[in-house]
């Protein structure tokens, strides 16, 4: 009796040992890519989104844009586009158009024709013009194209030929290019949608993508995964992985256990708190890049005594950055001087730091008649976001570091969508934010968050308006030599420096962990993965 | 027989309706309606569900059964796999500490087994989870099957699915399902199997006490042939009973195990229902998992009464 149950065990245990030590480098895995992604996309058009989870699995692995940014030169390359002209007042941008670029062909569409004009007249027709057929089938709207208010800035949008497009602009902006090259400008086929608007399920169009990108659509179960499949007839460098699926994990620790299992082979967003215990493992390699974000703590300017400068400066000489990076960042982020993150071309690097003294502090507080201090509330946001893991610690912080000077801080945490509000009503005073840039552009982080104009339309929650800065950053969008942009843009952050409507406090890195069997992991000039160039040697 | 098995299903019948009650309030209570006849609105409710309508998911808008049918099977899958392991594990041991009751191995067996059911298993998974993937990655912690693998559901299980897919991969497939259902399975069988190896010792230590072991060793039968011919046919029936039991007991523990493991059953999809408050899914998911325990009960309660020959009385009594 005993005698058969060892035997039923010993062979228990070498059935697990037998399946445990089977070879993992089977063609299947070796010709795909898991990546595991925080949250499901909220659709697969990413004009249709201002979610950072939707962009990064959707925007370019199945579509392309006219141009790219190159991610190491920040410089614009070609994309659907081949070549572009401006003329000389600026207000009209002519784009010749890549010639035998093919749809993606898959079970649900099949394609008759190749890339052409009329795919970008559709594109970009049924964001901008509201009688659009296509116009309503986005429930979200288009808020990257609302936000810069691209329908009344491109005036008339003309098919020259085939292969020839010509937009006219209200006024001039050299920002414009930027807003084509950013992750929300994909074109789409206007054959696919046609056939769509056939048979009545014009919806289909933001749930079965068709595009040009170097993967296309094959499966989508919610909350679960996306799986993607190599587009063989893709136009550009050709990817050597046969299938990408996106996990969906939103738990940080189970995202962790999936890398270290070798379930998946990239992480996306690794809490900052995990990377020592990623970087001790040997089998996982980190990437770290700068983002283009920022944190800042705002002010209501409008409100005593925050409307006066000294006393906003005060409180940026009583923060102490090592502190926030080392105990809110775990050090995955760099310390801010300026609202523009440091790859930014435009990022001023003359621009001095406030110091972290106390008694300093405390005295410009005297100078500015608040020898005694002040009550101030913090708004902070209750969940993480890419450029502040952890709000309320951060507001912690701040509330230790400014009892000393006499400043008694009140911490409320919100729900997004109810801090929007408060912040939109004027109803606080100060708020800890940030911003994560749609494209490349200086004027995407300067105009949202600190013109006059983005008070009325709703980011500029500090509510401080210069017709100096408003001046700067218009005059900067007529130029469109880089050197003339740059030094307006330089001016433009002293002024803020001085101002201080924003205390920058950090650039949140944007890190990947990813298993060492990977080769040429690069991140997309707005921090996504390109996974066109992942190899597995 | 065919008059007890009516009188089982009755009792099912009426334990369902109560549960369409329950469903009913609940629904009523969160779309805040009320209208004048609340018996036609319950009736329509009640018809609604027997043709398989329990709404539309107003997470994803799909409807509800459609998404439950997705992820049902991955749950069972667990639970067969964890009460199988729990009963073949379970069933020798508890013979042997029966067989041997008093001794130190009876002794250390139960001492072991009583710490195994006294462990919380959210706490056991994530123990298990963290050696796994931080210090040996031999096996795979979270989800089902590599996503890598496209196998198309034909039954739901993935062992089968993967077995009678022709992909050239369907071997690989079996293999790494296999892998990954290993821990998630030891996890959720812990405490069944406890359990199973405490009624089997009972029973095991009953049946020995009996003349005919006695008789049967006089006659020169050999140890095994004792056991097997005589013990387990007796203690086994036994423990039958307590099977049905710990079955919904598995489902309960298998909502934990899923979520830590990311399992994509239904417990999984059930808690994330909750998170998104989506009403129609809880309701639904919390319905179908009640009826299939009251099922698997009163099949229990069948299957006792066909083998037992002690219980099958019950087949004539008129109470």
């Amino acid at each position: 009796m005993t005698i058969s149950n060892k035997i039923r065990f010993s062979f228990l245990f070498l059935t697990i040992q037998f399946i445990a030590g089977c070879d993992n480098q089977n063609a299947i895995k070796q010709n795909g890519l898991v990546y595991c992604i925080e949250d499901s996309p909220s659709s697969f058009n990413p004009q249709t989104t201002a979610s950072t989870a939707t962009l990064d699995a959707t925007a370019s692995e199945l579509y392309d844009s006219l141009l790219f940014v190159d991610p190491n030169t920040q410089q614009f390359k070609p994309g659907l586009a081949t070549e572009w002209q401006i003329s000389t007042d600026l207000l009209t941008y002519r784009f010749k158009l890549r010639r035998d670029v093919k749809f993606h062909t898959t079970a649900y569409f099949t394609p008759t024709r190749t890339f052409n004009a009329d795919d970008v007249l559709f594109s970009f027709g049924s964001v901008i013009n509201s009688n659009h057929p296509f116009y309503n089938v986005s429930k979200s709207g288009y808020p990257f194209f609302e936000g810069i208010d691209f329908a009344s800035q491109v005036v008339q949008l003309n098919k020259i030929n085939e292969y020839e497009i010509e937009f006219k602009l209200a006024s001039p902006d050299s920002s414009f290019i930027a807003n084509l090259a950013s992750e929300f400008s994909v074109i789409l086929s206007a054959e696919y949608a046609s056939e769509l608007d056939k048979i009545a399920s014009k919806n289909h169009i933001n749930q079965f993508p068709i595009g040009t990108g170097p993967f296309k659509f094959k499966q989508y179960r919610t909350d679960n995964f996306i799986r993607y499949q190599k587009n063989s007839d893709y136009w550009g460098e050709s990817t050597s992985m046969e299938q990408l699926v996106f996990d969906i994990t939103p738990n940080a620790s189970s995202r962790l256990a999936k890398l270290l299992t070798q379930e998946c082979d990239v992480m996306a967003y690794p809490a900052a708190s995990q990377i020592d215990i990623i970087s001790q493992h040997e089998k996982v390699k980190i990437s770290i890049e700068t983002g283009l974000n920022v944190a800042y703590w705002g002010f209501n300017t409008e409100i005593a005594p925050f409307n006066n400068p000294k006393v906003r400066r005060a409180m940026a000489h009583a923060i102490n950055q090592e502190t926030l990076l080392r105990s809110v960042y775990y050090n995955t982020a760099i310390g801010a001087k300026s609202i523009l993150p440091p790859v930014s071309w435009a990022y001023n690097p003359y621009l001095k730091n406030y110091k972290y003294n106390l008694a300093y502090a405390r005295q410009l507080l005297t100078e500015a008649g608040y020898p005694n201090g002040f009550n101030i509330d913090i708004l902070t946001l209750n969940s993480s976001r890419v450029y502040n893991p952890d709000a309320l610690k951060m507001a912690e912080l701040l509330q230790s570091e400014l009892s000393q000077i006499g400043i008694e801080v009140k911490i409320a945490k919100f729900e997004w969508q109810v801090m929007q509000e408060k912040l939109k009503q004027g109803d606080f005073d100060s708020y800890l934010l940030g911003w994560v840039a749609d494209n490349n552009d200086p004027d995407n982080f300067l105009r949202f968050q600190l013109s006059c104009n983005a008070i009325e339309s709703g980011s500029n929650f500090s509510r401080w308006c210069s017709t100096e800065f408003d001046e700067l950053i218009n005059q900067a969008i007529t130029k469109t030599e880089y050197s003339d942009r740059v030094i307006l843009y330089y001016r433009a952050q002293e002024l803020v420096q001085q101002e201080l409507p924003l205390i920058p406090l950090a650039h949140s890195l944007r890190i990947h962990a990813y298993t060492d069997g990977l080769d040429g992991v690069e991140t997309t000039a707005f921090g996504g993965i390109n996974f066109t160039n992942i190899t597995r040697p | 027989m065919f008059l007890y098995i009516i009188r089982r299903f009755n009792l099912f019948i009426i334990t369902v309706a109560a549960l369409t009650l329950i469903g009913f309030y609940l629904s009523s209570r969160v779309d805040g309606y009320v209208s004048d006849n609340i018996v036609s609105d319950y009736l329509s409710y009640v018809f609604a569900l027997a043709s398989g309508d329990l709404g539309i998911s107003s997470a994803t808008g799909h409807p509800v059964l459609e998404e439950i049918k997705a992820v049902f099977p991955a749950t069972m899958e667990l639970c067969l796999s964890a009460f199988i392991f729990s009963i073949i594990l379970g069933v020798p041991i508890g013979t042997i500490a029966g067989m041997r009751r008093g001794s130190t191995l009876d002794t250390s067996i139960m001492g072991v087994s009583l710490l195994l059911f006294s462990i919380p298993v959210f706490w056991l998974a994530l123990l298990v989870m963290m050696y796994f993937a931080l210090n040996s990655s031999w096996l795979p912690v979270t989800g089902r099957m590599n996503l890598l693998y496209e196998i198309s559901p034909v039954t739901g299980f993935n062992l089968i699915d993967t077995l009678i897919s022709d992909a050239p991969y369907a071997k690989e497939a079996f293999i790494d399902a296999l892998k990954h259902l290993i821990l998630p399975t030891i996890v959720l069988a812990t405490v069944p199997m406890t359990e199973v190896i405490r009624q089997m010792r009972n029973h095991v230590s009953e049946v020995m006490k009996q003349k005919y072991i006695k008789a049967a060793a006089s006659k020169g039968l050999s140890k095994t042939e004792i056991i097997l011919r005589h013990v387990l046919r007796n203690a086994i029936p036994n423990i039958i009973p307590h099977l049905g039991l710990q079955f919904s007991a598995v489902i309960a523990t298998a909502m934990v195990t899923e979520a830590v493991f990311s399992w994509p059953g239904i417990g999984r999809w059930l808690i994330s229902s909750i998170y998104q408050q989506d009403h129609a899914a809880i309701q639904g998911g919390m319905l179908v998992i009640a009826i299939f325990v009251i099922f698997a009960n009163v099949l229990t309660e069948i299957i006792t009464v066909i083998i037992h020959p002690v219980r099958r009385k019950e087949i004539y009594a008129k109470r």
